[in-house]
């Protein structure tokens, strides 16, 4: 014929099948559940219907193989895969995951190329059919050319059964006249969806080849180890009855053994006096060339699924009549020894192992020669041994005390999906490892509902106010405790207030003993931390006290976890993170060794029950905020009594600390109901009553009620977090040393600015869903009273009452008036705002910044 | 299925065969003969409104396939609205959705048939 012309009818030929295919794959869509399982069932029950016809014909067809076994694998592939497929859910809503808000929903892929091969021709069919149909798939046949009349066969009888109980017409189709060019034409179909080719190395090379979704599952070269803990009977007893099941034809039979030393005699005493024979080296040398062509350097097709009887035969060597297996005793794997190859006969390798990692090794040489990701199997009763096999070996199918062949095909042995495709992984320039099935054959769609994370409240779990709780706590609740050894840690103010002796005093009373350590300055450094860590596993108390203000207290907490946990370095603790319950460091509780009780004696940081420590790094000039609920404190002592002797300017100060906390936290992205009333109450206390504070110290009504607000805003933002307000404070304190809280203020009306205006950058949070910083701040000027008609007027009287609030408080309007040099904080602006993008503060804030943004802001702050 | 044939409201000289139920093999022996008439009754052009339509078969596309050949045969312009997305998609997927015409709606359909 003319090669042309042929060529032409071929890619007609092609066309019609899978514009049929194609066609029934669109209808098939519209199908429901209950309408896919009454076709799979109808399909399945007339294929095992037919397992002795379909036997019978493909014994005869193909001369491989062995009757009663192919009705076996007929029956597996149609009852075992229905009863593995039936109760799957593979139409419309799959799964429904309401705790994920994840909802999987299945779409059919359309056309599926089915490749099928000589060996199992029929089981292979009508193992392909039913996982198509039960996925809604079309399915085109191209079976092997030496098995096609039985393959169509098996391909007639399922869909004549499947179309009887209403499927669409043309949803199996199979291939008249087989031909390389037929092949191709159709693994290159734009109608194709995917192959799913069973076969040899070369066809699955050329389906992936194709350009199309594929999964093409190749040859094995399976390894048996035999270990000197094996039951001996029953592994020779697995191994024969799958090397000699349908005469060696499924994959993943064993194609070698290997034994280990110790039991080797009982092992072929065994062998032999079960049918097995071992060859002599001089027959050896003759039957290789005939399993293995020389010239194709593969097993021939003359011995594919023969018997040994036949097969001895054939290499005019006598066997003992009731031989049913062929040992070939080999030294060495590869090239040099064919036999060491891939032979689908009773035919097997032989070796012999010194021990288990010999073993081993031999079993990847074999596995590596020619059968990569296939399987491998062992007989052992040491779950040692089997393990370091298991992580060894590179074998999808691991197969443990059981025949290999119908191990690895699923179901009848263990509980892998029964399948007659078995991926290799890409150890086999395959996809999967899997035994496919019908997850296979499906497009997964994933319906994502938004999430909303978990939100917390979390705060000491006692804190103790009003006037004189300090004393009252250390006559009478300290001896609940139980404590023994207490260190204190405090500033030096506090050692001249006496405040540290009045403690130590209590502590004696209560049986504790106490040392102090009092070389804490203005925010605390890695250096004051190391040094106090030292002296906390010097003394190891068992109860650490914080007294003073900030900085004593975050010194303490980074203290307390370095006592507590050596193992982490500074740099892991200040590795900034996106969100705190999925950080990589995580922390373990603290309390192992110490619990912490925080006294402040300003009103500011809150840090007494907050789950954040600031550390300067005093060479590098940056401030870490170090973040994690482990370091709260257990107990926070808020005694008013303590602040009286606050110098004016640390008052004003630490007080604008507070109403940043409270500001950021009640415009955070995180914010919640269970922060925003103690957000507010510390704002309207500190407008109120920290001007009275500053102006006049021994007004205790003021300094009690703006110890209050420190701690009530403290409690709001470790829950809700800060913004770029405290980001921009950190660095410009630590580059100009300005304390912190007026760091704080010189920040603030530019950040309430840039805030309240609409975001360059939307922060990617799925709890806030819409930007609200405006309206929040507006809400904030309502609870001051002041003229809130618009939402911009809200945002500009708030501002203007931040301005009166600074001056009242003689803190200067601007960096600039505060005598900040100009050229150096040209020079500094943009390694400011870059440091401050990175601090850990930004998280939260309600417009994500970008570094320009913060350059503005502190431009603008500089006046 | 039941068909029912009546004059566009845009355009009376078009008509509209509305259709409803199921297209399939128990209903496409009927239906085919239903449909000729009616392509026969609309010289000018003839609309089939699928809203109510529940399922198509593999019989039913292919009969759709005829009615749409003749039609091209006789020189009669057919058009075809309102389809289901399950239908619409299962068209696209069959690669049909420009052979039947498809339309969002009436106005369209008859725009696109007797502009
Ligand atoms: N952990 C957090 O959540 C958090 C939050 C904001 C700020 N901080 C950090 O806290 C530190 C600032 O804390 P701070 O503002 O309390 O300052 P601070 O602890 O440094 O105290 C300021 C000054 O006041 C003195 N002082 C303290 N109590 C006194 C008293 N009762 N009478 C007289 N003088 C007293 C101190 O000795 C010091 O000289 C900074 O390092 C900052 O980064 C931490
Ligand atoms: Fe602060």
């Amino acid at each position: 014929m003319d090669p042309k012309k042929s060529d032409t009818n071929v890619k007609a030929a092609a066309d019609v099948l899978m514009a049929q295919a194609n066609e029934a794959a669109a209808i098939f869509t519209q199908y429901d559940q209950e309408q896919v399982d009454k076709i799979v069932a109808a399909a399945a029950k007339a294929g095992a219907a037919q397992r002795l016809e379909l036997a019978h014909l493909a014994v005869e067809e193909t001369g491989m193989g062995i009757f009663e076994d192919k009705v076996i694998k007929n029956l597996f592939a149609t009852e075992y895969i229905y009863n593995d497929i039936r109760d799957i859910k593979t139409v419309g809503l799959i799964h429904d995951c309401p705790a994920t808000g994840l909802m999987e929903y299945a779409e059919p892929l359309g056309v599926v190329l089915g490749i099928t091969p000589i060996t199992n021709p029929t089981s292979t069919v009508m193992f392909k059919s039913l996982i198509a149909l039960k996925t809604r798939n079309a399915i085109v046949f191209c079976a092997s050319r030496n098995a096609l009349k039985c393959s169509n066969e098996a391909a007639r009888i399922i869909y004549e059964a499947a179309v009887a109980a209403g499927a669409p017409d043309y949803v199996i189709r199979w291939v008249e006249e087989p031909s390389r060019e037929m092949t191709q034409a159709l693994m290159t179909h734009p109608n194709v969806a995917l192959i799913l080719a069973t076969g040899g190395t070369g066809l699955v090379q050329a389906a992936y080849g194709s350009g199309k979704p594929a999964i093409g599952v190749g040859p094995g070269n399976v390894p048996v180890y035999i270990d000197k803990s094996a039951d001996i009977p029953m592994a020779v007893n697995d191994i024969l009855l799958s090397k000699t099941f349908d005469n060696g034809m499924i994959c993943a039979s064993e194609q070698a053994i290997v034994v280990h030393r110790d039991i080797r005699q009982a092992v072929e005493d065994r062998l032999v006096s079960q049918g097995a024979y071992f060859l002599k080296p001089s027959e050896v040398a003759v039957i290789q060339d005939i399993v293995i062509d020389p010239a194709k350097q593969s097993m021939s097709s003359k011995v594919v699924g023969k018997s040994a009887q036949y097969i001895a035969e054939l290499a005019g060597i006598k066997v003992p009549p009731q031989t049913r297996l062929l040992l070939a005793r080999l030294a060495d794997v590869g090239e040099t020894v064919p036999l060491s190859r891939e032979k689908l006969c009773p035919l097997l390798g032989y070796y012999v192992a010194a021990n288990l990692d010999e073993a081993i090794n031999i079993c990847t040489n074999l596995t590596h020669f020619g059968g990569l990701g296939h399987s491998v199997s062992i007989f052992s009763r040491d779950q040692q041994a089997i393990d370091k096999f298991s992580r060894t070996l590179n074998a999808g199918r691991i197969l443990v005390n059981s025949p290999s062949a119908l191990g690895g095909i699923g179901d009848i042995y263990n509980r892998l999906h029964p399948s007659l495709t078995l991926g290799c992984g890409t150890g086999g320039c395959n996809i999967t490892t899997d035994n496919v099935t019908v997850t296979h054959l499906l497009n997964i769609k994933r319906v994502s509902k938004r999430m909303v994370n978990m939100k917390w409240f979390r705060v000491p779990s006692k804190i103790y106010f009003e006037p004189g709780c300090l004393d009252v706590f250390f006559t009478h609740e300290i001896k609940d405790l139980g404590a023994k050894r207490a260190l204190i840690v405090c500033s030096g103010s506090a050692v001249r207030e006496g405040t540290t002796d009045r403690v130590a005093a209590y502590l004696k009373a209560a049986g504790i003993q106490s040392s102090v350590f009092s070389d804490v300055k203005s925010d605390p450094t890695v250096e004051t931390i190391t040094a106090g860590v030292a002296v906390l596993n010097k003394e190891k108390p068992d109860l650490i006290i914080a007294l003073g203000g900030g900085s004593p207290i975050d010194a303490a907490k980074a203290m307390w976890l370095m006592y507590e946990h050596p193992e982490f370095s500074f740099d892991d603790l200040r590795l900034r993170f996106m969100d705190i319950r999925k950080r990589i460091v995580k922390l373990p509780p603290l309390g192992q060794k110490a619990r912490f009780i925080a006294i402040p004696t300003t009103s500011g940081t809150g840090s007494e029950v907050t789950a954040f420590t600031v550390v300067t790094d005093s060479k590098a000039g940056k401030k870490y905020p170090i973040a994690d609920y482990a370091i709260t404190p257990d107990i926070a002592i808020i005694d008013p009594n303590l602040v009286l002797t606050v110098p004016p300017t640390v008052t004003a100060d630490t007080g604008l600390d507070v109403l940043s906390h409270a500001m950021e936290s009640y415009v955070s992205t995180v914010a919640s109901d269970y922060t925003d009333p103690l957000a507010l109450r510390a704002i309207q206390l500190v407008f109120e009553y920290l001007p009275q504070a500053f102006l006049n110290g021994g007004n205790a009504l003021a300094r009690e009620k703006m110890h209050n607000a420190s701690t009530i805003a403290g409690m709001a933002f470790t829950n809700a977090f800060l913004g770029i307000n405290h980001c921009l404070a950190h660095i410009l304190g630590a580059t100009f040393h300005i304390p912190h809280g007026r760091a704080n203020a010189f920040v603030m009306i530019p950040v309430i600015r840039y805030n309240a205006a609409l975001p360059h950058k939307f922060p990617p949070s799925p709890n806030y869903p819409s930007p609200k910083a405006k309206d929040r701040y507006a809400e904030i000027a309502a609870v001051l009273k002041l003229d809130t008609s618009t939402p911009e007027k809200g945002v500009e009287n708030l501002v203007r009452a931040m301005a009166e609030l600074k001056k009242t408080l003689g803190v200067p309007a601007s960096l600039r008036a505060a005598g900040v040099p100009e050229a150096d904080f040209k020079a500094k602006l943009r390694f400011m705002a870059e440091v401050a993008f990175d601090d850990q503060c930004a998280g939260a804030n309600p417009s994500y910044p970008l570094v320009d943004d913060l350059i503005k802001v502190l431009e603008e702050a500089y006046g | 299925m039941t068909v029912a044939l009546s004059a566009s409201t845009v355009n009376p000289r078009i008509n509209i065969l509305a259709l409803s139920g199921r297209l399939s093999v128990e209903t496409e022996g009927q239906i085919q003969p239903q449909l000729m008439e009616a392509i026969k009754q609309s010289p000018h052009g003839l609309v089939f409104d699928l809203e109510a339509v529940a399922f198509v078969s593999s019989a039913g596309l292919r009969m759709l396939i005829v009615v749409y050949k003749s039609a091209a045969t006789s020189g009669t312009k057919l058009a075809m609205i309102r389809p289901p997305p399950e239908i619409y998609k299962l068209f696209k997927l069959a690669a049909l959705d420009l052979t039947f015409n498809v339309f969002e709606n009436e106005a369209e359909a008859v725009k696109a048939i007797c502009p």
